[in-house]
């Protein structure tokens, strides 16, 4: 554990020493996602939860691509492998720091959207508090699938660029089997949250074999 | 003495392409390895199959007594690495880069502190608060022999160790590589600068066909090169090859060449140049160059290759 807390650590640093301009790129994302979820959220349909599902994908993606991509690119990765720490502990730090970064806009972009849609149109309170929170399960979820899918098509695809693609296609497909089951009996967007975490742990478990094998270092082509 | 690197019948191919077949090298306890061959010979892929970064498709590696593919953080903590990127976080200064690779390899920061103070406290990258990507390059090479050195590890792995830095870093990298054979320290050093080879290597293996091949040893040397000081008439290479054999070659004014039977062979080359009208200025041994074994070996297979070619 405290090696996976000294990656993190150290990727915190990376971040928090990066370029200005990167914070108020996030800052203005938060703040735009926020209008969209907020003025979306007004009927309670389904155009809130997508844009939040694909928010996720947009920011867990971007992390990633600092996280395991540019890493990759620099060679970083490589002298980290051989310097002392683990394989998973590498692994879990990383996937961490995505996490909880990820996590920490989304919910973020949530409180946004809350405190816009009040200046905006105030809906009922009951309404607000319920759709919050199953969107929190559901970014939760989210997130998870998409770091974890990222660390693993990091490593598996020749090309990184593609990871947003990839993210994209999984949660779409998973979205697009919940409208369908959903006309015809109502469901809960917390099991959609839950299938997104089963399918996470699938894609962690893939990662770490994929991390323990030697296209860890294979060259990045973009 | 026992052998810190061990390997029996490497084999390595990326697909179609073989890139190592049944190579072996023994690297013994304390001693300093230095590997060379051309572009694309395999080097860094041996290197990274030492490391445990790459797996044997076939054969035994044994690194400190372990197969490096286990993966265990342990033997890691025990080698110290440098490749050719330097491998450091850009946004992090020097400091914070030393501290995450000393806590990544169980010395304490206590330590590390008191190894820079005396080893590091008279370069320009000690209590330099900057970023790291905004060092030179010579600079952040320097940073990467720094995180190799931390709590002096059992082997180091040098991939290229030497490029960028100025002669003062050399000189300073030089008395850190002494410092750790004093420890016992064993090395494995690639390099294209021949000079980084002539100055730390025992022993030197050549890349070459897929396959590591023995060339000297720093023992060797010096009753195998001769050097001759005199004009570039290529009929002293004549004379020079007829007497000792081998591919003499012309380089920076002199004719270098080797000879196993150094006794008996020079006395006679002399008196053939000298009866051939050649103006010897200076005939000597070449003590500690495994720089010009080395040319002649590229050279040599410059040649083989050529006469395949046209065969």
């Amino acid at each position: 554990m405290s090696q996976c807390l000294l990656v993190l650590r150290k990727e915190w640093l990376n971040f928090v020493r990066s370029d200005k301009s990167v914070f108020f790129i996030y800052l203005f994302l938060i703040i735009g996602w926020g209008m969209l979820l907020a003025t979306m959220n007004r009927g309670g349909s389904l155009g809130s939860p997508l844009w939040l599902v694909f928010f996720s994908v947009i920011i867990a993606a971007n992390f990633s691509g600092t996280v395991f991509v540019s890493e990759r690119m620099s060679g970083s990765l490589e002298i980290l492998l051989t310097s002392g720490l683990s394989r998973g502990a590498i692994l879990w730090g990383k996937m961490m720091f995505v996490i909880i970064m990820t996590l920490a806009v989304g919910v973020a972009c949530i409180l946004a959207a809350s405190v816009l849609q009040r200046f905006m149109a105030p809906p009922e309170i009951a309404s607000v508090f319920y759709f919050q929170w199953t969107y929190v399960a559901l970014y939760a979820g989210a997130t998870f699938l998409n770091t974890t899918s990222c660390a693993c098509f990091s490593v598996w695809l020749p090309n990184p660029r593609l990871l947003h693609f990839v993210n994209i296609a999984l949660v779409g497909c998973i979205m697009a089997g919940y409208v369908a089951l959903s006309l015809s009996r109502p469901l809960s967007l917390f099991l959609v949250a839950f299938v997104m975490s089963f399918v996470g742990i699938l894609f962690a478990w893939l990662a770490r074999r994929a991390f323990e094998s030697e296209r860890i270092i294979k060259p990045v082509i973009f | 003495m026992s052998p810190v690197v061990s390997v029996k019948n490497l084999t390595k191919a990326f697909g179609r392409h073989t890139i190592l077949e049944e190579c072996a090298l023994v690297v013994e306890e304390g001693e300093a390895y230095g590997l060379v061959g051309l572009n694309g010979a395999g080097k860094t892929t041996l290197i990274r199959l030492l490391l445990g970064v790459l797996r044997a498709d076939k054969g035994e590696i044994a690194v400190l007594g372990e197969n490096p593919w286990r993966h265990d953080a342990l033997l890691h903590r025990r080698m110290g690495v440098v490749l050719d990127h330097d491998g450091l976080w850009g946004n992090l200064t020097f400091e914070q880069n030393m501290k995450i690779f000393a806590a990544a390899k169980g010395v304490s920061w206590s330590a590390s502190l008191s190894y820079m103070e005396e080893y590091w406290s008279r370069t320009n990258i000690y209590n330099n608060r900057k970023a790291v990507k905004f060092f030179s390059r010579g600079q952040r090479m320097q940073c990467a022999l720094c995180r190799a050195f931390l709590g002096w590890p059992d082997l180091y792995f040098f991939d290229e160790p030497a490029v960028a830095l100025d002669v003062d870093a050399y000189e300073h990298f030089k008395s850190l590589v002494m410092a750790a054979r004093k420890r016992g320290a064993s090395f494995l050093i690639s390099s294209h600068q021949l000079d980084t080879i002539d100055d730390f290597a025992d022993r030197v293996g050549m890349l070459r066909e897929k396959r590591l091949i023995e060339l000297a040893r720093k023992a060797e040397q010096g009753n195998r090169l001769w050097s001759l000081e005199t004009d570039d008439n290529p009929r002293w290479a004549t004379i020079i090859r007829e007497q000792c054999g081998g591919a003499p070659a012309f380089v920076e004014g002199e004719w270098q060449f080797e000879s196993t039977h150094a006794d008996t062979d020079i006395p006679v080359l002399i008196k053939r140049l000298a009866g051939a009208g050649c103006a010897i200025r200076k005939v000597a041994p070449i003590v500690r160059d495994f720089s010009v074994t080395i040319r002649n070996e590229y050279r040599r297979n410059a040649a083989e290759e050529l006469h395949r070619g046209v065969t």
